[in-house]
């Protein structure tokens, strides 16, 4: 179930808050109606591997214990790799096995069937937060709790099922244990929910109309030099818009049931190298990788610069394959190591260059590296990329170039100017009580509703509503 | 701070009244539908009915057309000439297309070499045969679309569609030629708010066809000129009451409201009809109005955007599966069979006031075989007929293995 979509906003979310908020005498009952709707939510998308769900909870929950139950005895090392196989084991099954097959008959010269297989939603996220809930008991950073359905609501929570962000049990059982309802933060969560939809419908879908179209013409022909830097621009765009507006639903609603998500987008497009894209860019998965791979193999405090080379190569490629099992994702992830590595070795954040320069190298590496995300196959990467500097016959201009600037330029100047702390700017002006704060206090309201009927009929109309982070 | 929170209070209160108050009016007014669907998902997988209940739960959003106008207006208001990833655009004259991203004529080969196996698989050999191009709605010399919008080149799929038949020795007729001569002003050939022409482009193409029928093939039309004759037919003129599926998807903000003009006999008539699309068979009686015209339509009070009050659909109920029309008034002319998309609805209501009987058969409703259907029936001609857009292999659903 997308939160964006006509069942969730108008059937689920209301229902799911007075059953919530009718238990509000009793936070246990509150908890396994959560439970409840979770499994519910994930059920309406994925009927068949809501029971794949339900099984991780347990074989989560039952090695969790053997983790802590055996922590004086060796045996605790087993357990943990025991539980990082089954949920590494079941990723690479429903998410990697076609593409490993795939490429061992290629190779070889084999041909061994391809099994029909087809990919549950969200796995990679779920399957992220049970191997940190195991190491963070293996750890001794957690404790694992008696009753199932902490565990079951950490795995399953549905704001966070879809597409993160990739919470740790820590932080989020003693949520679930102790949160309380405060109306500041169930009136942050819905503005920030609306403010989400909006990023998501009215920018990403309309950047996704470019994109998808571009992305088509290059598959059938050559495509002029603005078109596919146009196409490439609004890509930057919609998977932006995309996953920080999912993201900032996903925040908002969790707020609106009394959970606080940390933040996974901090304005990456403003970043200055590669390295700061990744501290605002996905956080919680950056996190991730840092604590449970990076930090695992010595990270930066390793003897000499090859081993330092070599975990950058580990986290970043390992980055590239969680986004899809495609040779595009590891030649993308290879692209961020390399950056990375070069900026770590020169020193980069402490060269002396305007940060416009920085900002301009940033960016440009980011569009290139996203359009080898988006495309199919590395040959579709690169003849995208040939064209956008003029190595094929597509020309300079299009007349298309024109048209989807024209027809989107509300939703691209809109992108442009949400990519930066703008917004941000404003609300401290408005707490500041600046100059016309009464006047942007009375507008809020107004914009907030206008954006949510806004939305609501371009949901409801049933218009163009791709969503990239679905599969990953 | 306070202030900053109060604002996001009002703002969220909002919000959730906006969503309970849509959410309350949906299960009162919209409930039923939902679940009728529920209840008629017996026997299909859980993700099939998962998907046919979330279907018409967003099919039945109250106030769905509210929504949708709503959505037009915005785009009016951006100036936009595509909505919805190029579902529909909008040429210079305010008028709605479908299009989609072409760069020439679509490849024809395999619908011609469908129609010459049809031709060349009639039994009876005296049937005459032939390809009836309807006109396409982007109409040269008058329609423009703006600068970058993607044109889908049908009139070029429909010309060398048409010259590669006659390179294999099948008639064609192209309705598209002489349109100019009709007298209808470029801009009422068709609805702006759908695909197809006018009734009035309808009934005046019946006349260029009648003519051909008689003078190239000899067809026993008797009084045609009096019968092509407008004079002798009501036109009454439905204004602002017609929303063809483009306004549908778009609303009427952006897409504007057509008029409908029902055309129908002044003399008497006397007609059976029959149809059967699936299981649902349907046999009527009477004059033209009693047995080839939907009534309801003009009669409906659920507005422009109803089904119900699809008016286009009002000619031959639509689109069926097969359909018989016999003209008791015009026992001795010709018998016509066409294989049909739903250009056809209103040509062949107009064109059976000259003929004996009038078969019709549409690929998209007829599951069973369109050839074994053909040489059922006893025919003078048989025609095939999809407009410039619709020359896809979906419709040329006969030899096709």
């Amino acid at each position: 179930m997308l939160f964006s979509s006509v069942i969730f906003i108008l059937y689920f979310l209301p229902v799911a808050l007075i059953l919530y908020y009718g238990a509000f005498f009793s936070k246990g009952l509150q908890n396994y109606i959560l439970l409840f709707l979770s499994l519910g939510f994930y059920a309406w998308g994925e009927p068949y591997y809501v029971i794949l769900m339900i099984a991780s909870i347990f074989f989560n929950y039952v090695v969790g214990h053997l983790i802590v139950g055996f922590k004086n005895k060796s045996y605790s090392k087993y357990f943990l790799i025991l539980g990082c196989v089954g949920n590494l084991g079941s990723l690479f099954i429903f998410k990697y096995l076609n593409f490993f097959i795939k490429n061992i008959n290629q190779l070889q010269g084999y041909q061994i069937p391809l099994p029909k297989i087809a990919l549950p939603i969200g796995i990679s996220f779920f399957t992220f937060k049970a191997v940190s809930y195991l190491v963070d008991l293996y750890r001794e950073k957690t404790t694992a709790e008696k009753n199932p359905l902490y565990v079951g609501l950490y795995i399953a929570l549905f704001p966070q099922l879809l597409a993160g962000p990739i919470s740790r049990y820590g932080d989020i059982v003693e949520q679930i244990k102790n949160r309380k309802f405060t109306w500041q933060k169930f009136s942050v969560g819905t503005c920030r929910f609306v403010i989400g939809m909006g990023k998501k419908i009215l920018i990403s879908n309309s950047m996704a109309v470019i994109v998808d179209r571009v992305f088509q013409m290059n598959l059938n022909s050559d495509i002029a030099v603005t078109l596919a830097w146009l196409g490439s621009i609004a890509y930057t765009f919609q998977i932006y818009f995309d996953f920080s507006g999912y993201s900032d639903m996903a925040i908002g609603i969790g707020l609106m049931f009394g959970f606080k998500f940390e933040e996974n987008f901090n304005y990456p497009y403003i970043s200055k190298s590669i390295t700061e894209f990744w501290r605002r860019w996905h956080i919680s998965l950056s996190l991730w990788f840092k604590d449970y791979l990076y930090f695992p193999l010595g990270g930066s405090r390793v003897k000499n610069k090859d081993k330092l080379i070599r975990n950058l190569l580990i986290v970043w490629v390992s980055t590239g394959i969680w986004h899809g099992a495609e040779w595009t994702f590891v030649v993308w992830g290879f692209l961020n190591f390399v950056c990375i590595a070069f900026e770590r070795l020169i020193s980069f954040n402490q060269i002396d260059i305007a940060a416009k320069y920085k900002r301009i190298y940033a960016l440009f590496i980011i569009n290139l590296g996203w359009v080898i995300f988006r495309s199919s196959d590395l040959l579709e990467a690169g003849r995208y990329i040939s064209s956008m500097f003029g190595f094929t016959q597509g020309g300079f201009w299009s007349p298309y170039t024109y048209m989807f600037i024209k027809e989107n330029l509300v939703f691209l100047i809109a992108a442009i100017i949400f990519s930066t702390p703008i917004a941000r700017k404003v609300n401290k002006f408005i707490v500041d009580k600046s100059l016309g704060h009464n006047i942007l206090e009375g507008l809020y309201p107004l914009a907030i509703v206008g954006i949510f009927l806004i939305c609501m009929s371009y949901i409801v109309k049933g218009s163009y509503n791709p969503f990239i982070y679905f599969k990953f | 701070m306070e202030r900053f929170f109060f604002k996001k209070l009002i703002t969220s209160i909002l919000i959730v009244l906006i969503i309970f108050g849509l959410s309350i009016t949906n299960l009162i007014n919209n409930y039923k539908p939902i679940i009728d669907t529920v209840e008629a998902q017996k026997d299909i997988s859980i993700s099939n009915r998962i998907k046919n209940i979330d279907a018409s739960i967003k099919d039945n959003t109250y106030g769905k057309y509210a929504f949708i106008d709503f959505y037009g207006y915005l785009q009016k208001l951006m100036d936009k000439n595509e909505e919805s990833n190029f579902e529909v655009v909008k040429d210079d004259n305010g008028t709605l297309h479908y299009t989609f991203f072409g760069d020439k004529a679509n490849p024809v080969y395999e619908l011609v070499k469908r129609t010459e196996a049809l031709k060349n698989g009639l039994k009876d050999e005296s049937v005459k045969f032939a390809y009836i191009m309807p006109p396409d709605k982007y109409y040269k010399g008058y329609s423009n679309l703006p600068y970058g919008i993607p044109y889908n080149y049908a009139n070029e799929t429909a010309d060398s569609f048409l010259d590669l038949l006659k390179q294999n020795n099948i008639d064609t007729i192209d309705l598209r030629e002489n349109l100019a001569e009709s007298g209808i002003e470029p801009k009422d050939l068709f609805f702006k708010t759908d695909h197809h022409w006018k009734t009035e482009t309808a009934f005046w193409e019946f006349g260029q066809l009648a003519n051909i029928l008689k003078n190239k093939y000899g067809a026993n039309i008797e009084d045609i000129d009096f019968y092509t004759n407008k004079d002798n037919y009501n036109f009454i003129t439905y204004k602002d009451s017609y929303v063809g599926s483009m306004g549908r998807k778009t609303g009427i903000p952006y897409s504007g409201v057509d008029d409908f003009t029902l055309i129908y006999p002044k003399f008497n008539t006397d007609y059976t009809y029959y149809s059967k699309t699936g299981e649902q068979e349907t046999n009527l009686s009477g004059r033209f109005e009693e047995a080839l015209i939907t009534i309801s339509p003009f009669r409906t009070n659920k507005g422009v955007y109803a089904l119900e009050g699809d008016k286009y659909s009002s000619y031959l109920f639509g689109n069926q599966g097969i359909v018989h029309v016999v003209n008791k008034k015009v026992p001795n002319g010709p018998k016509i069979l066409f294989v049909k998309d739903s250009y056809t609805v209103a040509l062949a209501a107009f064109l059976s006031t000259v003929c004996s009987d009038i078969y019709m058969v549409d690929p998209r409703y007829y599951t069973g075989s369109i050839p074994e259907y053909i040489d059922s029936v006893k025919t003078d001609f048989v025609f095939v007929s999809f407009y410039p857009q619709d020359l896809t292999e979906d419709f040329f659903r006969f030899y096709d293995k």
